[in-house]
């Protein structure tokens, strides 16, 4: 288990430092820089600028400079937001962000499990009928469409939530949450239900009804462990592009997270913020791969036999 | 237990059948692959049931154990210890599958649970049908995996199965059915996955431990010298009919059957312990299809008749033998 976890770990350690490379010279090589501008500057002040921010140093030495700022937690300034550093930014983007896509993928998770489960065991049953029709919602209409459907429903016309925003408590998660679960739930379901279905055909599943344990521990200590490995395989990558924010959402309900920051960011060529908010969301993506490995794992031998 | 059925109270067997078909439905038409079959065991008793692929044996064995495929369903009666099994509720059939009626499965590759212990599994079933603690059930778990020879069997009742060879694990399989003391054991070919050179020697373990415990065996085999060596009796399938059935010496040395004779015909030495597959005979065999009417070798039969077209019932031809052909004359 040790030699497992040390070679996922370097392996992530080897992937994000690949994506810091790759995504400072994908930036460079982008024509434009973060202030050439239609409005006309002297090129003093132009110059004092570039000098401030470093670009006008070679490009080995920012290349460096940057390197050893991630090294010591330091995503450089924002040349947008010119009174903040990218770390304050994110700082502030990130828990909004994080909320919102922890409770998307804990309900995601739960509902579609459930749903899965429930139309594998129940095949044709109204449960299973019900999960096929959240599926084709969740998975055919958009969210730049639900969203504003829901809006409309829940907050213009009955009422109950906020339009938008972060300022309501709890009840300015609901919607956003909802909208972001959608899909998830959908493809959580289907898959669960499809996992579940073969696996209760597997051989292994009939030498357990064959000792007679009823069918609850059949289930459960028998058929859940292989019924959820593909599901778990999904969660990771998915449970990272959830809580790192979703850009749709948060424009569609006005919320201060790093997804709209993205979007500000790669607009107004603010190279410190791009690459931060890709290495913040890269991270989070080689984290999640870990632990989904790490999970799978645990729970299947011949994957940590493997190494 | 229940006497209320006549059939019950005539009834001093372990398990017998009457009637028992398996269907399998598909696309609105049904197949069937096992055919009326009727039999009766004692017990303590082992009897072999030979018959080339696909004649329903592991379908019969299925049937009993409650594991058809879902599109499948067995009609008759199977009365195992005064219970009817085909018309048990799943809850009541649960008490007597993995206690006293137990299977081995025939692909011992796939027959594990490749995310836990064999240890575990072992002990799961006396944890729950016996009430033992988890640590009693392990250690004799493990005291049974000695039994069946697996090299340092404490140590491998913490490994998964796949760090064991399909021979081990078929080892392991037969630990498992047997752990139970069962008074039936469903073997469905259960030295397939050995070394030939090492059949002999577990069917033999297998044997052993099943008579300290005195259990009966339906012992599904390809094998007619595994047959000649150990069983009591012997039944003959095909297309899901039992075609011959009788004490395993004198129908091996005196067949009547034109299938069971092609059978042996064809088998070299019956002394041998360790014979091939069975045997080809002529022709294709006959896939499931309607309850037909006719005797389904008829096609591939030598000795054919026109009275072929209407299988004939199974009945006595002598001491304890039963025969479903033509060829021979009514008593
Ligand atoms: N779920 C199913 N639906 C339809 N037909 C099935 C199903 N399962 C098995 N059968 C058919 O039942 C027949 C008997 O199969 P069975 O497994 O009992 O053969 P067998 O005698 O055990 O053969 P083998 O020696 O190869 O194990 C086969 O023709 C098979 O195709
Ligand atoms: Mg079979």
């Amino acid at each position: 288990m040790i030699p497992f976890v040390a070679k996922r770990l370097w392996n992530g350690f080897l992937t994000l430092a690949a994506l810091a490379t790759l995504t400072f010279f994908v930036m460079r090589l982008a024509p434009g820089g973060p202030f050439s501008r239609n409005r006309k500057i002297s090129p003093e002040v132009q110059a004092n600028i570039e000098a401030a921010f470093h670009l006008d140093e070679p490009v080995y030495q920012q290349f460096a400079r940057y390197i050893w700022g991630i090294l010591r937690g330091d995503l450089g300034p924002s040349t947008r937001f010119r009174d903040y550093s990218v770390n304050d930014l994110i700082a502030a983007g990130l828990p909004t962000s994080l909320t919102i896509g922890f409770w998307a993928i804990l309900v995601a998770a739960l509902v579609g499990i459930a749903l899965g489960l429930a139309g594998a065991l129940r095949r044709n049953g109204w449960t299973d009928y019900a999960a096929g029709a959240v599926g084709v919602i969740g998975i055919a209409i958009p969210i730049f469409i639900i969203g504003p459907l829901m809006q409309a429903y829940f907050s213009v016309y009955l009422g109950w939530l906020p339009v938008g925003g972060w300022n309501d408590g709890w009840r300015s998660l609901i919607l956003p949450v909802l909208v972001l679960a959608l899909p998830n739930i959908a493809y959580i379901s289907r898959l669960t239900r499809s996992s579940t279905i073969e696996v209760l055909r597997e051989n292994h599943v009939r030498t357990a009804r064959a000792k007679g344990i009823g069918p609850a521990r059949v289930l459960l200590g028998h058929a859940m462990t292989g019924a959820l490995l593909p599901v778990i395989a999904y969660l990771g990558p998915a449970s990272a592009a959830l809580i790192t924010g979703s850009i749709l959402i948060e424009t569609v309900f006005a919320l201060p997270g790093i997804g709209r920051f993205f979007v500000d960011a790669a607009l107004n060529r603010d190279y410190p913020l791009v690459m931060g908010i890709t290495l913040v969301y890269g991270g989070f993506l080689i984290i999640f791969n870990i632990m989904t490995d790490l999970v799978r794992g645990w729970l299947d031998p011949r994957i940590r036999h493997e190494g | 237990m229940d006497c209320e059925t006549p059939l019950t109270q005539m009834n001093t067997n372990l398990l017998s059948l009457h009637d028992l078909s398996v269907h399998f439905a598909h696309g609105g038409g049904q197949t069937t692959v096992v055919d009326r079959v009727s039999l009766t065991l004692g017990a303590g008793e082992v009897l072999g049931i030979v018959g080339e692929s696909g004649s329903g044996k592991s379908q019969l064995l299925f049937a009993l154990m409650g594991l058809l495929a879902s599109n499948g369903n067995a009609t008759g009666h199977a009365l195992f210890d005064g219970q009817d099994l085909l018309s048990l509720p799943t809850k009541a059939l649960d008490r007597v599958r993995g206690a006293s009626l137990s299977m081995i499965f025939q692909d011992p590759m796939t027959a594990l649970n490749p995310y836990k212990r064999i240890g575990d599994q072992l002990a799961e079933g006396l944890i729950h049908h016996q009430g033992l603690p988890r640590a009693a059930a392990l250690a004799e778990a493990s005291r049974m995996l000695d039994r069946v020879r697996i090299p340092d069997a404490p140590r491998a009742a913490r490994r998964y199965p796949h760090e064991f060879s399909g021979g081990m694990r078929q080892r392991v399989m037969i630990a498992m059915a047997l752990l139970v003391k069962p008074k039936l054991l469903l073997a469905d070919e259960p030295t397939t996955a050995l070394d030939v050179t090492i059949q002999a020697q577990v069917l033999d373990l297998m044997l052993e431990i099943a008579h300290e415990t005195g259990t009966a065996i339906i012992l599904v085999t390809h094998d007619l010298g595994v047959v000649a060596r150990i069983c009591d009796r012997v039944a003959v399938l095909y297309g899901g009919r039992i075609m011959e059935e009788g004490p395993a010496e004198t129908m091996l040395s005196d067949p009547r059957h034109p299938y069971a004779r092609g059978l042996l015909a064809t088998t070299p030495r019956l002394e041998a312990a360790i014979t091939p597959r069975l045997p080809t005979i002529p022709g294709a065999p006959r896939s499931g299809g309607a309850m037909l009417p006719s005797c389904p070798f008829a096609p591939r039969c030598s000795d054919k008749m026109p009275a072929c077209d209407h299988m004939p019932p199974l009945r006595d031809i002598g001491p304890e033998r039963r025969l479903a052909c033509h060829l021979e004359p009514a008593p």
